[in-house]
C-alpha cells in the first residue's frame, strides 16, 4: 500500500483524500483493459514528468527518461494531453486514436486486442491514457500545493489486459463514443468507453471536488460554494478548457 | 464559471466573474485574492511563489479550508484534461445558462468550444444545478 501520508504539511489535507490516491496507486498498479500494468506506469512516469514541467517553455523541456515499457506511439500523446489537452481538436484525437490503435503490429504484443478493431482498440487505448494521466496530474498537483514531494509510482502487477469494450456506446458529439444515455454531467461519462479508466479517474476526483449534497448551491465545509467554484473557474480558465 | 455564479447568488453574494480569468481580483468572494493567487502557482508550478501563496491562504482561511482549496486544485487539473481530451461538449442547460458570461469573458475563443458548437441553447435561467446537468449531477 503507498504511503501518501499528508499528516505533516501545514495544510490539512482530508483522510478521504488520501485513501483516494492510495486505491488509486493500486488501481495504477494492475493491467487495465487496454494497457499492460508495465504500459500503465511508464505512461504514468511520462505523465508525471511532462506535468512536472507544465510551465517550462517547449524549448527548455528535458527529454524524458527512455522507459522500454513505453510504447513508441504513447509517449506524444501523453505529453499532448498533459501540456495541451485545450488543444486537442478532432483531427488531432483521431490522429492519437489511430496510432495507438496501430500498435502492435511486428511487436511481441502482436496478438493483443487481434479480436478488436484499430478503431476499437485505438480508442480504448487513448481514453485509458488519458485517465492515467490526468489522475497523476491530480495527484501530483496536490503534492505540490501543500508542500510534499511527489509519492513514488507503485510497481506494475502481472498480467494481460481484458479488452473489454461496454455495451450501450453512442455519439454525444465527443473525439470518442460514451455511454448514452447517461444520468450524471457529460464530463462523468467522459471516460466511460473504459470503465477501469473511468473509475481510476473519479476514484480521485470525486472526492477532492464534492460535499454532501453536491447539488446544494450552498455546502456546509471549511471552504464555501463559491470559494470552491472561485479556485475551479480559475483552474479551468488558465487551463483554457471551455467546458 | 456558471456555478460561480450561481452559488454566489445563493448566498447573496454578486460575484464578478472576471476573477476566474484573472481580469479582477478576487470578484467579490470572501479571501479570493488569496485563493486565486494561490491557485495560480500551483497550476503555473511556480515552487517558491506557491510556498509563499500558501502561507498566506493559511493565515486568511485556515488549514482546512486551505486543504479544500488544493483538493480543488487538483481535481479541476485532471477534469480539463479529460474533457478537453476527450472532447465533451457542454450539458445543454449549462450551455444555457452560460451564454453571456462566455462570450463577456471571451471563453469562446477556447480551442474546446468546437466540441460545444452543436450544443442548443434555450432559456437563460435555471433554479437548480438539475437544470445544468440533469437531474442526478457528478463529476
Amino acid at each position: 500500500m503507498a504511503a501518501f501520508s499528508y499528516a505533516g504539511t501545514t495544510v490539512a489535507v482530508g483522510d478521504d483524500i488520501a485513501d483516494s490516491h492510495r486505491s488509486a496507486w493500486d488501481q495504477l498498479a494492475r493491467p487495465g483493459t487496454w494497457w499492460t500494468a508495465a504500459e500503465r506506469l511508464a505512461i504514468a512516469a511520462r505523465g508525471r514528468h511532462r506535468f512536472a514541467e507544465r510551465a517550462t517553455p517547449p524549448w527548455l523541456r528535458a527529454e524524458p527518461p527512455a522507459d522500454e515499457h513505453l510504447p513508441a506511439e504513447a509517449g506524444p500523446v501523453v505529453d499532448l494531453v498533459t501540456l495541451d489537452a485545450a488543444r486537442i481538436d478532432r483531427q488531432s484525437a483521431d490522429g492519437a486514436v489511430a496510432a495507438l490503435g496501430g500498435r502492435g503490429q511486428g511487436r511481441s504484443t502482436l496478438e493483443r486486442g487481434q479480436g478488436r478493431s484499430t478503431l476499437e482498440r485505438g480508442q480504448g487505448r487513448y481514453v485509458e491514457l488519458i485517465g492515467i494521466v490526468a489522475t497523476v496530474a491530480m495527484i501530483d498537483i496536490l503534492a505540490e500545493s501543500v508542500g510534499v514531494g511527489p509519492e513514488p509510482l507503485p510497481e506494475p502487477l502481472p498480467g494481460e489486459p481484458s479488452e473489454e469494450r461496454p455495451d450501450g456506446l453512442g455519439d454525444i458529439g465527443a473525439h470518442v463514443p460514451a455511454l448514452d444515455p447517461f444520468p450524471f454531467a457529460n464530463v462523468a461519462r467522459a471516460l466511460s468507453l473504459v470503465p477501469d479508466a473511468n473509475t481510476l479517474f473519479r476514484t480521485v476526483s470525486v472526492p477532492a471536488y464534492s460535499a454532501p449534497g453536491f447539488d446544494r448551491l450552498t455546502w456546509d465545509t471549511p471552504l464555501s460554494r463559491p470559494q470552491v467554484e472561485l479556485v475551479a473557474s480559475r483552474v479551468a480558465a488558465m487551463n483554457e478548457c471551455f467546458y | 464559471m456558471t456555478l460561480l455564479r450561481a452559488s454566489g447568488d445563493a448566498i447573496g453574494l454578486d460575484v464578478d466573474l472576471g476573477a476566474a480569468t484573472g481580469a479582477v481580483e478576487g470578484g467579490g468572494v470572501p479571501d479570493g485574492e488569496a485563493l486565486v493567487a494561490f491557485t495560480e502557482a500551483a497550476v503555473l508550478a511556480d515552487r517558491d511563489e506557491l510556498a509563499a501563496r500558501r502561507q498566506d491562504l493559511l493565515e486568511a482561511i485556515g488549514p482546512a479550508a486551505a486543504g479544500h482549496a488544493a483538493a480543488t486544485v487538483s481535481a479541476f487539473s485532471g477534469l480539463v484534461r479529460v474533457a478537453d481530451a476527450i472532447g465533451i461538449p457542454i450539458d445543454d442547460g449549462l450551455a444555457a445558462v452560460s451564454a453571456d458570461h462566455r462570450a463577456e469573458l471571451g471563453l469562446e475563443a477556447y480551442g474546446g468550444a468546437a466540441n460545444s458548437a452543436a450544443v442548443e441553447v434555450d432559456g437563460d435561467r435555471f433554479s437548480s444545478i438539475d437544470d445544468l446537468f440533469g437531474p442526478r449531477v457528478g463529476t
